[in-house]
């Protein structure tokens, strides 16, 4: 399998529209809900990507399409360049083994009725990998990769003697087991304390050093992904707004939306180099009916003409940093 | 450390914590202990007939008495109308009711649970299909169906009675699991079998059985008790297997044989019987609601 | 004299394995119009103390030792009638996930003005609905919303419908636990803008809980450290965020994310421990510092006083004023 100048996992103008169902004797259904809207963008092997965005914003659907836990209404996904969009049967089952996801609520995301032993060694199961003794060891292994050890104590546990941080850890070993190419952590912190989510973090870029694993980290606060993330994308409402290195997204954002995440952050997580961008208005303006901008609504630096009436697409600032907004350039 | 351990160290240890919560329940026990004495009825009752013919609840008559009798050394309970002892055929009503009661619950909820979590998991056509099925039995009173067919057929056999009755009661299962099914469905867990891989029967047996299994259980013990009831009323009304000897068919007997106001002593036993177990089966489910829900346990953490 | 004082604080659960210590020898106080932050992780207590202060702990917990003077009065030895006249009118929370908390078939304004009405009979319903629209503009909700079912709101309505609720009675005491925790990043700036805004306004007094130190720097006057249980560090916001003493504030602080930390730059933080084993002396910090000593083990607790507003409370701490 080609590794080197693929990109691990390339969307192509994926697009995801909800539409509530007809019921037979039902009044008309809302309207449709546009989940994503042509998002694009690719993740380099061995790289941890950021999909930093608001609740609705759509990062959680990204996240699912990739994993095939969803249908994608257009465009495509490549995994190593191949396409993997309408892929079925064994083909599928071979990709499930190459790509896996990390859950949001670690209270939910574990059978409660399987020990620690039989979650963890399930996806050796259904792949059928190793012999009895084999997958033993496996699971061993990686929980002693999530620093759960001795690894033996956890074999017959359960998940409610378990903390919150003990189960994602849990998680992330599932996720691992199968040495996957690729792991989608879908905010893997956000029902976790602040000591707590530290140590995933550190975990997950242990992870990634060691194992050469591919993660694209979904979260809603730019500071975890600063911290955690070497590049980041910015996503509002199923579009992607800004995209680049981390640095580049935190100290010189471009789209007013990025602006407003950094600004909203707590006081004490900035530093001195901070500006207060002052983006967002207080009232949102009307939507209008036509195609626009997607932040023109909350976007002090709009104006009536170009975002009132016209969608932006993505333009490169650089190699590495893109933005889709008029007022960028 | 053997590495084999896991897996059985696990369950041992589920159980044992299982036991304790089940220990804490004053209505379990209750009901664990009723059950333990007619457990030893239906083992006893084949002992009385190796003991003397004559205690043979069926065929078996006392050659010096040739109608009802109270209470004596001879006969526990004293004897029926054509002689014959009412503490073995108390015994062998026991073993009766377990055999029926067990049987038609277990099968009703094999049927249930399995059909309850195809069609909550598969949904759509699946789904639509099997519930509409389930519905047409739902519907038809079990009673009134095996009382046409004990007249159209003759007297029926007692397994072909424990057959209708889990026909006629898995539906009322399979909306429940069903149910269960649905909401454990969206359960992010069942998501990360799905990205791991895992195929639909995988799913469905793996994932969601082991959750709504003790929903099963507790179902099973309802369903104990609604056929032991059925099949009491049908031998009482005459259309029982008249090859066996259940307590409905005693009480047939009694009512029959104009005995009901004068034989107290074999009137009374099989209708206490036959309320105690139906209640023991209940306590016995509600204990066992409260050790396999893990929620339902009373256990404080401190925030 | 300070709106609330607690004295020597201790709360205990009752479980399966006997009795749990939850809440160990807290003593503080808050004054009027201030704003004082319990941060830790979970499981230290923080939110049993912010129950016990409304007498809302549940059946199986019971208050070992302490007092908790409100203007001056000694809350646990009031009446449950004499505490009822209390709780909302005086002291008001916020609950965890109080955005669950809206009845789901009831308007939210009616929701509200009951809350206004159970505490003041005497007052009629047109009164009661007018109050509300007042709230809903101190909380940043617009008028139109008023009529709406709580299913009809987002996460951050919900949540400022709550702490309008809260504030219906113009209590003295606001208790907020994890208020802003499960909301998007600008609707929490938002929110704590307004909590700020008001509080400045009706000058309520503020008690509150989080796992996120950044918040809690944000809203606070004082900031107190816990951990499993205990009261760590007690001092002003500046005091703790740029001169913390305790190993765990600086623990703390350190996995606080902010923007100047990346991953590389990074410290590594010990891993969280449950339920150990420890003699009565040892600290129960002992095994995740990485500071620890001898004498952590062995010698007798003690508050160190490093100046007039800022404590530490740890064996191995050199300087500090002496006790007086």
């Amino acid at each position: 399998m080609n590794h080197t100048s693929q990109p691990v996992i390339k969307m192509d103008r994926i697009s995801k529209i909800y539409r509530p169902k007809r019921s037979l004797f039902g009044s008309k259904p809302a309207d449709k809900i546009v989940a994503l809207n042509e998002v694009s963008f690719q993740i380099n092997r061995g790289e941890i990507f950021g999909l930093v965005g608001e609740s609705g914003s759509g990062k959680t659907t990204a996240g699912r399409l990739m994993v095939k836990l969803e249908k994608a209404d257009k465009g495509r996904v490549f995994l190593d360049g191949q396409d993997m969009t309408r892929i079925r049967g064994n083909m599928l089952k071979a990709f499930r083994a190459r790509i896996q996801m990390i859950f949001q609520d670690p209270y939910q995301s574990l059978n409660p009725q399987l020990s620690i032993y039989d979650t963890v060694v399930e996806p050796l199961i259904v792949h059928h990998r190793g012999d009895h003794n084999g997958r033993i060891e496996k699971v061993a292994q990686v929980l002693s990769a999530v620093r759960l050890t001795p690894a033996e104590d956890f074999f017959p546990r359960y998940a409610h003697e378990l903390s919150g941080g003990q189960r994602q850890r849990v998680a992330i070993s599932r996720a691992m087991v199968l040495n996957p190419d690729f792991i989608v952590a879908d905010e893997p912190t956000s029902m976790l304390d602040a000591t707590t989510s530290y140590q995933i973090f550190s975990i997950i870029s242990a992870l990634r050093d060691q194992y050469h694993v591919t993660f694209l980290f979904i979260t809603h606060s730019l500071a975890a992904a600063n911290f955690l993330c070497d590049r980041i994308a910015v996503i509002y409402r199923g579009y992607l707004v800004e995209m680049g290195l981390a640095r580049q997204i935190i100290r010189h954002p471009t789209h007013p939306y990025t602006m407003a995440l950094l600004d909203a952050l707590p006081v004490y997580c900035k530093d001195a180099s901070c500006k207060f961008h002052n983006t967002l208005l207080k009232t949102p303006r009307e939507m209008p009916n036509h195609d626009h901008c997607p932040f023109f609504p909350r976007c002090r630096r709009a104006d009536l003409d170009q975002c009132a009436n016209e969608r932006p697409t993505m333009l490169h600032l650089s190699d590495t940093h893109s933005v889709a907004c008029f007022k960028a350039v | 450390m053997d590495k084999r351990i896991p897996k059985k160290h696990a369950r041992a240890k589920r159980l044992l914590s299982g036991w304790a919560v089940f220990r804490d329940n004053l209505l379990g026990k209750i009901g664990l202990v009723f059950l333990t004495v007619f457990a030893l009825m239906a083992i006893g009752s084949f002992i009385p007939p190796h003991i003397d013919p004559m205690y043979h609840p069926m065929t078996g008559v006392d050659p010096q008495i040739y109608d009802s009798t109270g209470p004596s050394l001879k006969h526990w309970l004293g004897t029926d109308f054509m002689g014959r002892d009412i503490f073995s055929q108390l015994l062998a009503g026991a073993r009766i009711a377990f055999m029926v009661g067990v049987s038609a619950a277990f099968m009703s909820i094999f049927l249930g649970t399995i059909i309850g979590m195809i069609s909550g998991y598969m949904g759509r056509w699946t789904d639509t299909l099997l519930m509409r099925i389930a519905d047409i039995f739902m519907v038809l009173p079990v009673l009134l169906v095996i009382l046409i067919l004990a007249s159209l057929f003759g007297q029926l056999n007692i397994w072909i009675i424990v057959f209708i009755i889990s026909i006629f009661k898995w539906p009322g299962v399979a909306r429940v699991i069903r149910a269960q099914t649905l909401s454990l469905k969206e359960r992010p867990f069942i998501d990360a079998a799905r990205v791991v891989g895992a195929s639909h029967l995988r799913i469905i047996f793996r994932h969601i059985m082991p959750n709504v299994l003790p929903l099963s259980f507790l179902y099973m013990t309802f369903m104990v008790t609604y056929a032991i009831i059925v099949e009491a009323a049908l031998a009482f009304l005459g259309f029982g297997d008249p090859g066996t000897v259940s307590w409905g068919m005693m009480l047939q007997w009694v009512w029959k044989t104009g005995h009901m106001f004068k034989a107290p002593y074999w009137l009374l036993p099989p209708g206490l019987c036959i309320s105690l177990i139906t209640l023991s089966f209940y306590m016995l489910g509600r204990a066992m609601d409260d050790v396999l829900d893990p929620r339902l346990r009373k256990e404080k953490t401190v925030v | 004299m300070a709106l609330l004082e607690v004295d020597n604080l201790s709360i205990g659960y009752y479980g399966r394995n006997g009795l749990t210590t939850a809440v160990d020898s807290v003593s503080f106080t808050l004054d009027r119009g201030k704003t004082l932050g319990f941060v830790g992780e979970s499981g230290c207590g923080k939110t049993t103390i912010g129950m016990a202060l409304l007498r809302l702990l549940p059946e199986n917990a019971s208050v070992l030792s302490g007092k908790i003077l409100f203007e001056g009065q000694d809350l646990l030895e009031l009446s449950p009638n004499d505490m009822r006249k209390i709780r909302w009118k005086k002291i008001a929370m916020i609950f965890q996930a109080a955005m669950n908390a809206l009845n789901p078939v009831q308007r939210v304004d009616n929701q509200i003005a009951e809350a206004l009405l159970t505490h003041d009979p005497g007052l009629d319903k047109q009164a009661a609905l007018k109050k509300t629209a007042e709230l809903y503009d101190m909380v940043g909700i617009p008028k139109n919303r008023l009529r709406d079912y709580p299913h009809q709101y987002s996460g951050g309505m919900k949540q400022r419908a709550i702490i309008a609720m809260a504030l219906v009675c113009q209590p003295v005491l606001l208790i907020a636990d994890e208020p802003t925790t499960a909301l998007d990043v600008i609707v929490q700036d938002q929110i704590l803008k307004e909590i700020r805004n008001f509080q400045k306004k009706l000058n309520i007094a503020m008690v509150f809980i989080s796992h996120d130190i950044s918040v809690v720097a944000d809203v606070c006057h004082n900031i107190a450290v816990m951990y499993d249980g205990w009261m760590v560090e007690f001092g002003s916001r500046e005091e703790i965020l740029s001169s913390p003493a305790h190993p765990y504030t600086k623990m703390l602080l350190a996995s606080n994310l902010t923007l100047k930390v990346g991953m590389h730059t990074s410290t590594s933080i010990p891993e969280p421990i449950i339920h150990i084993e420890r003699s009565p002396d040892q600290c129960p910090f002992y095994h995740r510092c990485p500071e620890h000593a001898e004498q952590c083990r062995t010698d007798s607790y003690k508050w160190v006083t490093l100046s007039s507003s800022h404590r530490v409370f740890c064996k191995n701490v050199t300087g500090g004023l002496e006790p007086e």
